[in-house]
Order: C-alpha cells, then sequence, then structure tokens
C-alpha cells in the first residue's frame, strides 16, 4: 500500500509541476520531488525508495529537455546524501528538517544549473545561474519543509489504514 | 592498507566522475537514449492532457460567464482592427496575385503548402534551465522530430522527440534553438538563437548593414528547417562595438511563450505524385 503511495503522490508532483507550475518568468520554483526525496531519505528504507527514485528520475528526464540523466543523478545523490546525514542529524526537529529541505532543494538546482551551464551541448549564460540558485533555494526553504511534513501525514494515514485493514481481515479469518 | 574510509571515500570520487562523464556523454544529445523519452513521454502525458483539459474548461468558465467587464470596448476595438486588417488583406491579396503573375512570367518553380497540423499544449518543463513544452499530437498525426511548429504570431520552435500521440518542442527561446532569419526590410542575415529568458539573440549580423529598432524579423528557409518568411521577433536592441565585423543584435519573439497554448506543426512537403495526374 505504501508504494502506491509512493508512486501517485510521484506522478502528481510530477504531472502538477508540468502542467499547472509553469512559466518562463517563475524561475523560483524549484523541483517539487526534492522535498519528496528528502522525504523518502528520512523516513523510508532504501528498498522502498530506490524503485520510486529511478521511476521519478527517468520520468523527469524524459519530459525535461535539458541533459539525459540530470534529475535521476540528482535524486540519487541527494538520498543517499539524506541518509548519510540522519546518522548525525535528528531531523524531525523543526530547524534541522527545513535546514535539510533547504540543502536538498540548493543541491538539486546546483546540479541542474551546472549541466545546462558547463556540460550542455549549447551552454547556457553562467551570470543567469546565480539568481535562479539563490530565488529557488529561498523559496525551497520556506514551502518545502511544509511539503514534507504534509507526505509524513499521508504516510501516517496510508499505514493506519492498511494497519486497520490487515486486523479486519484477520478477525474475518478467526473463528 | 587502506582504511575503511578512504575507500568509501576513493568509491564515491569514481562514482561522482563516472556520473559526471556519464552526463557530458548525455548532454552532447537533445534525445533521450533507447527511447526512454518517448516511452515516459507516451506515459504521463495523457495525464498532462487531462488535468490541462480539466483547467481549461475552469478558465473558460471563468472568462466566458464572470470576467466580461469591458467587452463592449474591446468589440468596439477589435471591429475597428478588423477593418484596417481586411484593407490590409485586399492589399496583399492584389500583391499575392501579381507576385504569381511574375513569377510564372520568371519561370519559377511554384510554391507547394505544407500540411499545418494542429496540436494543443498538454505540459511544460518544470526546469528554468531547459525551454520545452509537450503537444498533444504525435507520430501517427504526422508530427515527425524535426518539424517546425509555428503559431499565427510567429515561429514558436522546432520538435525533437516525438511518440506516437505526443511530441516535445524546443522553444525558440532556449539556447539550443537556432534559426538562420533575416531582416525583412534590408535582407540582413543572421542566426536567431535562444538566450534562456525571453529573448534572442541575432548573431552573425554584419556592420555593414543597417538596421533599426523596432525591425522585423523572419526565417530565411536556408537552415532548411523552417520554411521562408516566418516571423521571427523584432530587433529590441542594437550594440555596434568599436571592433569586430558583426553588431550585436537582441531580438524580442513575437509570440509569447508564457501563454502558448494551441499551436501548428508544419508537416513535410508532400512528394511529387504524378500518379495522380490525368
Amino acid at each position: 500500500m505504501i508504494h502506491g503511495y509512493h508512486l501517485i503522490v510521484c506522478l502528481f508532483l510530477i504531472i502538477f509541476q508540468t502542467t499547472l507550475l509553469v512559466g518562463s518568468s517563475l524561475t523560483y520554483l524549484f523541483d517539487l520531488l526534492a522535498p519528496f526525496v528528502v522525504y523518502l531519505g528520512v523516513y523510508r528504507l532504501p528498498r522502498e525508495a530506490m524503485p520510486i527514485l529511478l521511476l521519478g528520475g527517468l520520468t523527469m528526464d524524459g519530459i525535461s529537455g535539458g541533459v539525459f540523466g540530470v534529475h535521476l543523478t540528482a535524486y540519487l545523490w541527494m538520498y543517499i546524501g539524506v541518509r548519510w546525514a540522519i546518522q548525525f542529524l535528528h531531523v524531525g526537529n523543526l530547524i534541522l528538517l527545513p535546514l535539510l529541505v533547504s540543502i536538498a532543494v540548493a543541491f538539486e538546482s546546483m546540479v541542474t544549473a551546472f549541466t545546462a551551464v558547463v556540460l550542455a551541448s549549447k551552454a547556457w549564460p553562467a551570470e543567469s545561474m546565480f539568481s535562479v540558485v539563490t530565488s529557488q533555494v529561498a523559496w525551497g526553504a520556506v514551502t518545502g519543509p511544509f511539503l514534507v511534513l504534509l507526505l509524513v501525514k499521508g504516510q501516517n494515514v496510508i499505514q493506519r489504514v492498511s494497519r486497520s485493514f490487515i486486523v479486519e481481515k484477520d478477525s474475518l479469518r478467526t473463528p | 592498507m587502506f582504511s575503511k574510509r578512504m575507500l568509501l571515500v576513493a568509491a564515491v570520487i569514481v562514482l561522482v566522475a563516472v556520473n559526471v562523464i556519464l552526463l557530458t556523454i548525455t548532454g552532447k544529445y537533445t534525445q533521450a537514449p533507447a527511447g526512454v523519452g518517448r516511452g515516459v513521454i507516451a506515459v504521463v502525458s495523457p495525464f498532462q492532457k487531462q488535468l490541462t483539459a480539466f483547467v481549461q474548461s475552469i478558465k473558460n468558465i471563468w472568462n466566458q460567464y464572470f470576467f466580461l467587464v469591458g467587452t463592449a470596448q474591446e468589440n468596439e476595438r477589435l471591429k475597428k482592427a478588423l477593418g484596417r486588417s481586411l484593407e490590409k488583406l485586399n492589399h496583399c491579396s492584389e500583391t499575392e496575385l501579381a507576385n504569381g503573375r511574375l513569377r510564372h512570367l520568371l519561370g519559377f518553380e511554384k510554391e507547394v503548402p505544407r500540411p499545418m497540423v494542429p496540436a494543443q499544449v498538454v505540459g511544460r518543463d518544470p526546469s528554468p534551465w531547459s525551454k520545452t513544452v509537450i503537444i498533444d499530437k504525435g507520430n501517427r498525426d504526422g508530427v515527425l522530430q524535426g518539424a517546425p511548429v509555428v503559431v499565427p504570431e510567429g515561429i514558436v520552435g522546432i520538435v525533437i522527440e516525438a511518440s506516437q500521440h505526443y511530441a516535445k518542442v524546443l522553444l525558440l527561446i532556449d539556447p539550443n534553438s537556432a534559426v538562420d532569419a533575416l531582416v525583412q526590410k534590408t535582407r540582413a542575415r543572421g542566426i536567431v538563437k535562444g538566450r534562456g529568458d525571453d529573448y534572442c539573440v541575432f548573431d552573425y549580423v554584419l556592420r555593414k548593414h543597417s538596421i533599426s529598432v523596432g525591425d522585423a524579423v523572419v526565417s530565411s528557409g536556408l537552415d532548411g528547417v523552417f520554411p521562408k518568411g516566418l516571423r521571427v521577433g523584432r530587433i529590441s536592441e542594437i550594440v555596434r562595438l568599436n571592433a569586430g565585423i558583426f553588431q550585436k543584435v537582441s531580438v524580442t519573439p513575437y509570440v509569447d511563450f508564457e501563454i502558448l497554448e494551441e499551436v501548428f506543426v508544419i508537416g513535410r512537403r508532400a512528394v511529387d505524385d504524378f500518379s495522380g495526374e490525368p
């Protein structure tokens, strides 16, 4: 059930941000999958998170016109980084969670900016990098943690529902 | 000999290096490898289309029933504009007929019109680093990779990837885009390239050509992609440096890429078919 939840959330975020949250002047809008990857890193095990990371990364790379593999790269390294960070940080803390989300948004923004400015076949002007990255990080720091909290709430609801479903099933089995 | 930590650091460095090399290789191509992009577009785009249609219907309800303030004034203004356009159209029709007669006299080859496929924009690239949109027409509808995409205002871009029912379009404002163009009035030639923001640069325009701000830039047809005479934009800035043989020219596209909803994909010119002739 939790895999279904992750799949639906991942596809919803991708479709939402490629259909509604777009416009060439809205450069401050960060990738909504960055807080989702933080959520997966903090709250889910690698065997649960990896398939959804691969799917989300490949889907974003397929839709996007940027360098192929950049989203997949960003998500995988971001996940590894979050898993490493939670060994030292108590991320349930109200200050550390926004910090982690901000770092994740900054990391993804910088990776995509780096590939666009340095690695792409026709590079972007480097001077545009700073303003885009800073505005995305600022916006991510403000709104990203709320998205993570929303995802955690959703996860708790799904787990509660699946637990009650199992209990109901067991009670039906017992004579 | 090596500590566990050292091995871990070495492994991470190797992985990062391999990752950067792979990204450098894929960065040289605009298309995703092994049809991944086409597969993803085929799966995700139907959902995008449904959501876009839903949002569009809500917008239509708002625009058609609630947001009618100022419609009378707009109607009056549009009637006047229509009158001016009809007058211009009449003049153009006369010029077209004269042009046809003269071309016939000079023995020019007759221009074959290319088929146009109307399509709706169903999705956009969320990243500010790439300017692409997804349209709801693909190979089955005659939309092929490399086909030019236009709207009545001018050039939109080029199809870079097409699945059966959907296609990805690289917009004119993306740095990967380039159109061979000329200034309509003076015929000064150059290449219009995307800059990433809402403007383009007009490269390789010789200093000797006299051009001015506000001049229209149209496609030259020499790139073999865009037909001749399509509107690209108007010149918004000219910088003539003391040194160098080219001038630095900025172009504002006629198309507003923010509100792009419907586009036309120009199909390939039909191969001359003599079998049907009497």
